[in-house]
């Protein structure tokens, strides 16, 4: 018969370290998959917010009969600079969101037959989430 | 909740079962985030196909207005039937790959040379060009409901002009 031995002192060494690993392991994966899902979705954020510029960019031309109204009818987000360039009677405005990390340019050309109209979104490491082109007449 | 003031009250530390519905609850709320985010991702992602979709039907509904309209294979992905009924012109826009679900339906009237847009719809359930005469009457309707309504505001504009002056 064995003698039954009652334990007094608490956890032996490995017992610890076995426990420790286990925390350590589910602790690491926990966090690695938290910290994956809020990346991915700040990421989807960001690109929603992109093609919502592009849309309301295109909304914006549809209803514009020329530059003025076009930069009347776009809505930008207060404190965000707009520039534009005209070559050749086609303005380019870029839109730099820092907050929502993307470059949206859009190109119209209100005197060309027809009118012109190209949007283009990319993140900050040049990948483009969006390109929409579209021409009226 | 006394069960579990219990065991985070233990010197002796929590027993094995307990230790693992721990677990499971923490990757359950894990597997619960990444869940949302997938969801998330994948609806930014079709939100992104529907977009293009639209500019791009939109396009052909735009160059049909205009009577520019490009051979059907040059809009890709998308294909087009056009007819006349009368003096109405009509477009069905339909995708390459099922021409039965109709994604732009645009029907022009023709008079004397001006051209009116008298319909635009996305993604009709019927097609509209079968259900003419419903759709008529009911716009019928709809003037006749908007004229009753200005009528109205105007007796009521009369009524509290007659007030104000019989008052002053």
């Amino acid at each position: 018969m064995t003698e039954n031995k009652v334990k007094k002192g608490g956890f032996t060494m490995v017992e610890v370290v076995i426990a420790l690993a286990v925390v350590v392991i589910v602790s690491v994966t926990a966090i690695a998959i938290v910290s994956s899902s809020i990346t991915a979705g700040i990421v989807s954020e960001n690109k929603t917010r992109a093609q919502n510029f592009a849309e309301s960019a295109w909304e914006a031309f549809k209803v514009s009969a020329n530059n003025e109204d076009f930069e009347k009818n776009l809505e930008f987000a207060g404190g965000v600079d707009v520039t534009y360039s005209s070559e050749n009677d086609t303005y380019t405005y870029t839109y730099t969101s820092e907050k929502y990390k993307f470059t949206a340019t859009i190109t119209v050309n209100f005197t060309a037959s027809p009118k012109q109209f190209k949007v283009v979104a990319v993140d900050n490491d040049g990948d483009e989430i969006i390109s929409l082109s579209y021409e009226k007449n | 909740m006394k069960k579990i003031k219990n065991i985070l009250k233990s010197k002796r530390g929590i027993a094995l079962e307990n230790a693992i519905l721990f677990l499971i609850t923490t990757f359950t709320l894990c597997a619960l985030l990444t869940t949302f985010t997938l969801i998330g991702r994948y609806q930014s992602n079709i939100e992104n196909t529907v977009l293009k979709r639209k500019v791009a039907v939109e396009q052909i509904g735009e160059d049909f207005v205009a009577g520019k309209l490009k051979a059907t294979d040059a809009y890709d992905n998308y294909s087009y039937v056009k007819s006349t009924e009368g003096n109405k012109e009509i477009l069905k826009v339909f995708h390459e790959s099922n021409t039965s679900k109709i994604l732009l339906y645009v029907e022009l009237s023709v008079n004397e040379g001006a051209v009116i847009v008298t319909k635009w719809q996305y993604n009709p359930s019927v097609d509209p060009s079968e259900s003419n005469s419903n759709t008529t009457s009911t716009a019928a309707t709809t003037v006749t409901a908007t004229t009753t309504a200005t009528t109205v505001t105007t007796q009521t504009t009369t009524a509290v002009a007659t007030t104000t002056a019989s008052s002053t």
